[in-house]
């Protein structure tokens, strides 16, 4: 099982090269079972974006997941 | 006795517009609120407002006036219970039955004196957003809420007036200038990472009041936000929702629209709870808090289709160094 520092040093060695992705809006942590998950917050229905991450990265598992954009909210 | 339009006297309308109201409203609350009521076919519960128009044939105004039930959508008559169904007519006036959809109240929208936690208010150059709770350093109190709320995005000064409601719900100023922008904490556009999206205002005792208007008194320690915490927030368009912290280190590009986009590290996302979204635009500057307690745990600003953005709410004190009002 990872720690949640060493997840957090492993997300911040890659997103901003996921960021500079078309399409690609965030990345975040979480977890499943114990392991470490990034999550990459993404466009929804674009393939060439998921294809241009990767699976796993060291000992962590890459999932996108189809967020959208974010905006900051005007009344 | 005066006559309107088509040869109805005011007094005639009237009287159908009640008689009408009582058959399909005023008497029938009770079955309306039925659970099984619209269960087979629509009835009362469909029925939402009973008032006097100018009637509509296909897409024309006709110059006559109707007495007009609205309702939340038509039906054709077979599928309306038989006491539900609206008559051609009443008291000789035609009716009319218009699909208005359900009439939602905004009371979060309003002036209020003191003013609470969780309603509409902005700087005056911008639409509204939610004042967030109250904040306090050393004697002076403030209100809290976003930059983008309170300062316009970095653009707004020192003393700007603050109004409640914001401009889009009615605010106006001087008249209803509820505080002034003292400190912002500036958003970095382009590349450079941003911790919160925060700002705050300085008000009076007399102005405001600590209770949050749908949480209620605020826990007095703020939370760190984790992962499957249960949350909710209360705030000028959503009002009161409930939601689930999903991430608490999300590293999120943020659109301002013309002013740009800006990146922010170690947010934390909230998604609704029960297919409902957490937030929506106006909702900008709500705190959002632990559900067990009401302890705070983030600064509402933004979001998107699927989560809701919130900055930690331990970075936006230590930020502007002021402690929470409770």
């Amino acid at each position: 099982m990872i720690s949640e520092a060493d997840a957090l040093a492993i997300k911040r060695r890659h997103e901003t090269e996921w960021l500079s992705i078309d399409g690609v809006h965030g990345v975040g942590l979480g977890e499943a079972g114990g392991e470490c998950v990034i999550t990459v917050y993404v466009d929804p229905g674009r393939p060439d974006v998921r294809a241009q991450l990767p699976e796993r990265v060291e000992s962590c598992a890459v999932v996108p997941v189809e967020s959208g954009g974010f905006e900051a909210y005007r009344g | 006795m005066s006559s309107v339009g088509g040869g109805a006297s005011e007094e005639d309308l009237l009287a159908a517009q009640r008689e009408l109201e009582a058959a399909l409203l005023l008497d029938v609350a009770d079955r309306a609120g039925a659970p099984e009521s619209g269960t087979e076919k629509h009835g009362f519960e469909n029925v939402v407002g009973v008032g006097i128009a100018e009637k509509v044939a296909g897409d024309h105004l006709t110059g006559r006036p109707a007495v007009t039930v609205y309702v939340v959508s038509k039906a054709r008559a077979g599928d309306v219970d038989a006491e539900a169904l609206v008559p051609g007519e009443v008291r000789g006036v035609p009716t009319d039955v218009v699909a208005s959809g359900e009439f939602v109240a905004r009371p979060y929208r309003g002036r209020y004196r003191p003013a609470p936690g969780g309603v509409s208010l902005g700087h005056h150059r911008i639409t509204a957003g939610t004042l967030g709770c109250l904040v306090r350093r050393d004697s002076t109190l403030y209100v809290l809420s976003n930059n983008h709320v309170l300062a316009n995005s970095n653009a707004g000064a020192t003393g700007d007036a603050v109004l409640q409601p914001g401009a889009a719900d009615g605010g106006r100023n001087p008249e209803d200038v509820i505080a002034h922008l003292s400190e912002f904490v500036p958003i970095e556009f382009g590349g450079a990472l941003n911790a919160v999206d925060a700002a705050i205002a300085e008000t009076s005792q007399d102005l405001v009041t600590a209770t949050n208007t749908c949480l209620g008194d605020l826990g007095a320690e703020p939370v760190a936000p984790t992962r499957g915490m249960v949350v909710r927030k209360c705030g000028r368009t959503t009002q009161l929702t409930r939601g689930i912290v999903t991430d608490v280190n999300a590293t999120v590009r943020v659109s301002y629209g013309e002013s740009g986009t800006a990146t922010f590290r170690d947010q934390t996302l909230v998604e609704g709870i029960g297919g409902r979204s957490f937030s929506e635009g106006g909702d900008s500057g709500s705190l959002i808090v632990e559900e067990s307690g009401n302890r705070p745990a983030a600064l509402l600003f933004g979001g998107g289709p699927a989560y809701t953005i919130g900055s930690p709410i331990s970075a936006v004190l230590g930020a502007l160094g002021v402690s929470i009002v409770t």
